[in-house]
């Protein structure tokens, strides 16, 4: 295990260095001059000239990449235009929100698809089943700006009982006035990953159900219980892990969304924010570090596949 | 004087619901299974072997899947009759099994040690240490080298013949009265074959134990069973010891099974025999005897009305308008 373990995390170096490449290339590559944004509309061409070699824009695009990847090593990630702060800090500043919202609404949607995904490969055909599918057929088709407007207009507005908007720290406010801001903005995230979940759970669980060890745990005396959620549940977790490590990054991208109808101040909002204002050093700032999350998260769903299934450790 | 019956199967029957309607997958399946006995039982693929070895153990969901009929006597007791949770306690413990493939029958997730000692604790409540030792003592006992290493490691770092070998082990764990053997070894070497058999064997006259062999290989018959069931397209054709099945087979089905067996010594014919055709589709079951169609014998009569199974001597059963004794 300690062998895999540390070969997955080579195996990250290539993947870390490809998609710095890459983001430095998008922004480096995309028309537009920064200096020229900097200076606005009215400057003029030898102030963007000096400006230019001030931000070392005229040297070779490796010599700048290398510049770059130096500083992003020790820390640096560029400055934005618009504010003093370190990238560091407006990131991390960022970040608690963003990542309350997804934990949250990947735990919502989890406690609710796995259960009734089992249920509905139990009761295979029967009602519940039915229901449950088309529960499932409504979270994938729902998209969370409607939910989340939806949700808003019945418990803000109609029955007050949660606030519209807004975000109240963990720290600050202390957990129930921070779960009862994040509640509707969870849920408006998390339901589409919650029917793509429940699916792949009923799916997974019919297939493993059908399964030969199925049978000899019967006929070993195994109570039906026991064979659904020991021998068989172990067994289907593998493509829900992959299910749900897919979507924590459709959570990610979709929280850009959420964060914005809800008025949270996190990543998302702080890239629209940036795209907005052609602050291109935040947006590649964010970028870079989403992108670092997303790897992480890579990272730990094999590390998951692992601790579940002993072949994995053993193909490594 | 005879060993008690441990095992009395009375007009079984097993229909699976299907998309195209209920089909009969066995239909009045009589036999029965003394203490120490191995009792074999044959038959081309789809002729209902399985299914009522399964039936049996009740492993098919009843629910949505199965309707059973008849009885099955095991101790006295009609297992059909049973409600799921004492039908759990006969399984594994008085009535094991062992499945064909080794590899897809075994949980890949769950180490052989552990699948061994589910057993245990389910039936005999130990605990997981005392679980463990005898997990041990069980992979030792089917012969597999190292037990005290193997007991922790997965079906896939095992091989066939050992993977097999684990199998019996876990039906053996709680010392069953009766084991039902689905084809044991066909999906081994020929060499692992062998050697899985003499487990079989030895540890049926250790344990004194009933076996139900099912099986397609007519030599291993000849080899280890007593006495000998034919089941062809869902119901049983003839039964008999063993030695009168192979010398004085009653049914043409069983000698066209015999005839097809490869020889070594004398002459060798041109071709291997082979019986004519195919096993019908279940929802194409033909009127009068199942087997007309295929028979070298059939007449009128066999196509008209289908023939009980009715004792032709001694112990030997046939279900055929001709078994008066004359060869075809």
């Amino acid at each position: 295990m300690r062998k895999y373990i540390l070969k997955r995390l080579l195996s990250m170096i290539p993947a870390v260095f490809v998609v710095s490449v890459v983001i430095f290339l998008i922004i480096h590559l995309t028309p537009g001059d920064p200096a020229a944004v900097m200076l606005g509309d009215q400057a003029d061409p030898e102030a963007i000239a000096a400006l230019r070699e001030a931000l070392g824009l005229n040297d070779p695009l490796p010599v700048q990449y290398l510049r770059w990847l130096g500083g992003v090593l020790q820390g640096d990630l560029g400055q934005s235009l618009y504010s003093d702060e370190s990238m560091i800090s407006m990131l991390l500043s960022h970040l608690g929100p963003t990542l309350s919202l997804t934990v949250f609404a990947l735990a919502i949607s989890l406690i609710a698809a796995v259960p009734l995904g089992i249920l509905a490969a139990r009761k295979r055909g029967a009602l519940a089943d039915n229901a449950i599918s088309v529960f499932s057929m409504i979270g994938i088709s729902m998209p969370s700006f409607l939910l989340g407007l939806l949700l808003m207009l019945v418990f803000a507005v109609t029955l007050r009982w949660l606030p519209a908007a807004g975000y109240k720290t963990l720290a600050e406010d202390g957990m129930a006035e921070h779960l009862r801001y994040l509640v509707m903005p969870s849920i408006a995230l998390g339901f589409m990953e919650a029917g793509l979940i429940l699916r792949m759970t009923r799916s997974s669980m019919l297939e493993v159900l059908g399964s030969d060890y199925i049978r000899m745990a019967k006929a070993k005396g195994e109570k039906s219980l026991a064979i659904t959620c020991k021998h068989a549940f172990k067994n289907a977790l593998i493509p829900i892990v992959t299910t749900v490590g897919q979507t924590f990054m459709g959570l990610l991208s979709g929280a850009t969304v959420v964060e914005s109808i809800f008025n949270i101040p996190g990543i998302g909002k702080m890239t629209i924010t940036a795209v907005q204002q052609r602050d291109y050093e935040v947006v590649q700032a964010v970028v870079l570090f989403v992108s670092m999350i997303n790897i992480v998260v890579c990272l730990v769903i094999d590390l998951i596949y692992a601790a579940i299934d002993p072949r994995v450790r053993l193909s490594a | 004087m005879e060993a008690e019956k441990i095992l009395e199967v009375k007009g079984l029957s097993t229909s699976f619901r299907t998309e195209r309607g209920v089909m009969k997958a066995i239909d009045g399946v009589s036999f029965h299974i003394r203490r120490g006995e191995i009792l074999g039982m044959v038959g081309e693929s789809g002729c209902g072997k399985s299914v009522t070895s399964q039936s049996i153990l009740r492993l098919y969901d009843e629910k949505y899947q199965v309707k059973y009929g008849g009885e099955i006597l095991f101790a006295g007791k009609d297992l059909l009759r049973l409600p799921e949770k004492e039908m759990q306690k006969v399984r594994g413990n008085d009535v094991a099994m062992v499945f064909q493939d080794a590899l897809s029958s075994l949980n890949p997730v769950f180490t052989v040690g552990h699948q061994i000692m589910d057993t245990l604790r389910i039936h005999q409540g130990m605990k997981k240490a005392q679980a463990r030792e005898k997990a041990v003592e069980m992979l030792r006992l089917v012969g597999i080298p190292s037990p005290e290493k193997r007991v922790d490691q997965y079906p896939h770092e095992l091989s066939g013949g050992m993977r097999q070998r684990v199998m019996i082990a876990i039906a053996l764990a709680c010392q069953p009265k009766l084991l039902i053997a689905d084809e044991p070894t066909t999906a081994l070497d020929v060499t692992i074959q062998a050697q899985i058999m003499d487990l079989i064997l030895d540890l049926n006259r250790k344990l004194h134990m009933g076996v139900m062999l099912i099986t397609h290989d007519l030599s291993v018959v000849a080899e280890v069973c007593s006495r000998v069931a034919v089941m062809y397209l869902g119901q049983i054709v003839e039964e008999a010891g063993v030695n009168d099945i192979f010398d004085n087979p009653g049914h043409p089905y069983t000698r066209g099974l015999i005839r097809s067996i490869p020889r070594i010594e004398g002459e060798r014919e041109k071709r291997l025999y082979q019986i004519a055709g195919t096993v019908p589709m279940l929802s194409q079951i033909p009127q009068g005897c199942r087997f007309a169609p295929r028979c070298p014998r059939a007449t009128e009569a066999c196509r008209a009305q289908m023939p009980d199974l009715v004792p032709v001597s001694g112990t030997q059963r046939v279900r055929c308008w001709h078994a008066d004794g004359a060869p075809a």
